[in-house]
């Protein structure tokens, strides 16, 4: 189901309440197709209801920021600080949306279309 | 260490720790002897996984599958290569299948033996460990004549797997399958029989079905809190909708009920295994393979998603494609992560010589969270 992005937290708090509780999986995917385009994002939620043993999948283009839904699914925390880590999708709301793989010093967003791995700063200033 | 204001005592174990060989670090808060607060922190391992999916053609990236975590190198391989078989509409033999299914079994079994040891020795217990590390020895000394390799193999090919099983070697497998079998009574009575570690382990860390959903958890960790959820049933693929294997459930959600869920496996993985060496023994000639250039997967465009239960949980391969010979993106979804944010909820309330239990009960894989 694809949806707006400003609708997304009504729509998920709304499929929670109909029993989808549980996120199974949440990626993100840079569509953008050249460097001076703006960014564009898809993000891909998946979701599963125990009780029917239905999945919903909902995906959502964003540019830049998206409402954090880590206050409806505890495991989006995680999720969400590594798609800001890896992407610089920011979430708005996020309780500590922090990197959460790299070093807190690292330049740029490595998933990125247009990050240059040739310019990667290794290693760390003692 | 250090202390805040309210005068607990913050404690930072790891990275480096003996039962963790990826590095897990974790800031535990103390009141008393009591945890109040627990935070893990991730990263430390990770090696850009799916950064490199994107620089490496898909044959390249094949071997480093395998690496995402080095306790289940079969059901990475298999969840990746079944998404490019599945977006270039090629159909595996039914050979190719049934070995797939056998091989991954094994590693269940080899790592839930692995598990078996370093979750007795979190408990202070040495012998069970020598016995179970044995036990798993043996199985990859199997894999090791199979494919070359005891922890990677790269033996699953696009389109098969890279060579046939010699029908000598099958009854080999069973002979070592049925020594584990008998071997697992001396380990179980060894363990569930102690009233130490039942006194250790019955009603800790309990995590009941309501929060194994909220923090995605999946797998054994998921069907000892009670609710039912197997892919390998739920979404069947390759073989397993034609094999029969009962899903055991626990509903204590303890460390007890995943050990016992652990240990049931092990069983129902055997046999699997011995309905997989059956069918292969009456299908001899059937072909293993496609015999496709390796060098030439180029899938048309697209997305696919495939499911695969691993020995930890759910394990997801998101594939987008755009008709060349390396992914656009591909996305890892690994059940450690989601078990490791869990224990922010789990460890709270135990002392710090439950933390190790808790922990070890989960079979949580660095690596695999990481990426």
């Amino acid at each position: 189901m694809q949806i707006e992005s400003t609708k997304l937290f009504k729509t998920l708090e709304g499929l929670k309440k109909g029993g989808f509780i549980s996120l199974i999986s949440f990626v993100a995917e840079d569509l953008s197709q050249n460097p001076t385009e703006e960014d564009k994002f898809l993000l891909t939620y998946t979701l599963y209801n125990p009780v029917t043993k239905a999945f919903e999948v909902i995906e959502t283009v964003v540019n830049s920021e998206i409402q954090s839904i880590s206050s409806l699914y505890k495991s989006a925390n995680y999720d969400e600080r590594e798609i800001y880590d890896l992407f610089g999708i920011k979430f708005k709301n996020h309780p500590n949306l922090k990197r959460l793989f790299l070093e807190k010093d690292f330049e740029g967003h490595p998933l990125r279309n247009n990050y240059n791995t040739a310019e990667t700063k290794t290693g760390r200033a003692l | 260490m250090k202390n805040n204001s309210k005068n607990n005592m913050i404690i930072n174990l790891g990275p480096e720790k003996p039962l963790n060989p990826t590095g897990l670090s974790i800031s535990v808060e103390l009141e008393g002897e009591k945890i109040v607060k627990c935070t893990p922190q991730l990263g430390l391992t990770h090696r850009g996984l799916e950064k490199a999916a994107q620089d490496k053609d898909f044959s390249q990236y094949l071997p480093l599958v395998e690496k995402i975590d080095y306790l289940s190198a079969f059901f990475y391989a298999q969840a990746y290569l079944s998404a490019l078989e599945g977006l270039s509409g090629i159909e595996l033999p039914k050979k190719a299948q049934y070995i797939r299914v056998l091989t991954m079994e094994l590693n269940r079994i080899s790592s839930h033996l692995l598990w078996f040891g370093a979750f007795l020795m979190t408990l202070g217990t040495t012998t069970p460990v020598r016995l179970s590390y044995k036990l798993r020895d043996e199985i990859l000394n199997i894999f090791e004549k199979l494919t070359g390799g005891r922890m990677s193999h790269n033996y699953y090919v696009f389109g098969g797997v890279k060579h046939d099983i010699p029908v000598e070697f099958l009854a080999e497998i069973s002979t070592c399958l049925s020594n584990i079998n008998k071997e697992l009574k001396t380990l179980e009575n060894m363990a569930a029989k102690n009233p130490i570690f039942t006194s250790r382990t019955m009603d800790i860390g309990v995590l009941n079905t309501q929060n194994a959903f909220e923090y995605s958890i999946t797998g054994v960790n998921l069907r000892a809190s009670g609710y039912n959820l197997d892919f390998r049933k739920e979404k069947p693929y390759l073989v397993y909708n034609e094999l029969e294997f009962p899903t055991p459930t626990a509903f204590e959600g303890d460390v007890y009920s995943r050990y016992l869920l652990r240990i049931e496996e092990i069983k129902i993985s055997i046999n699997l295994v011995n309905q997989c060496i059956d069918w292969l023994l009456a299908n001899e000639r059937e072909k293993y393979s496609l015999n496709i250039d390796q060098n030439d997967i180029k899938p048309s465009a697209g997305r696919a998603v495939t499911c695969t239960e691993s020995a930890r949980g759910l394990v997801m391969c998101c594939l987008s494609t755009d008709g060349n010979n390396k992914a656009k993106r591909l996305k890892w979804r690994t059940p450690s992560f989601y078990t490791v944010q869990a224990l922010g909820r789990l460890v709270p309330g135990h002392t710090l010589e439950d933390l190790n239990v808790v922990i070890s009960s989960l079979d949580i894989v660095i690596s695999e969270a990481d990426r």
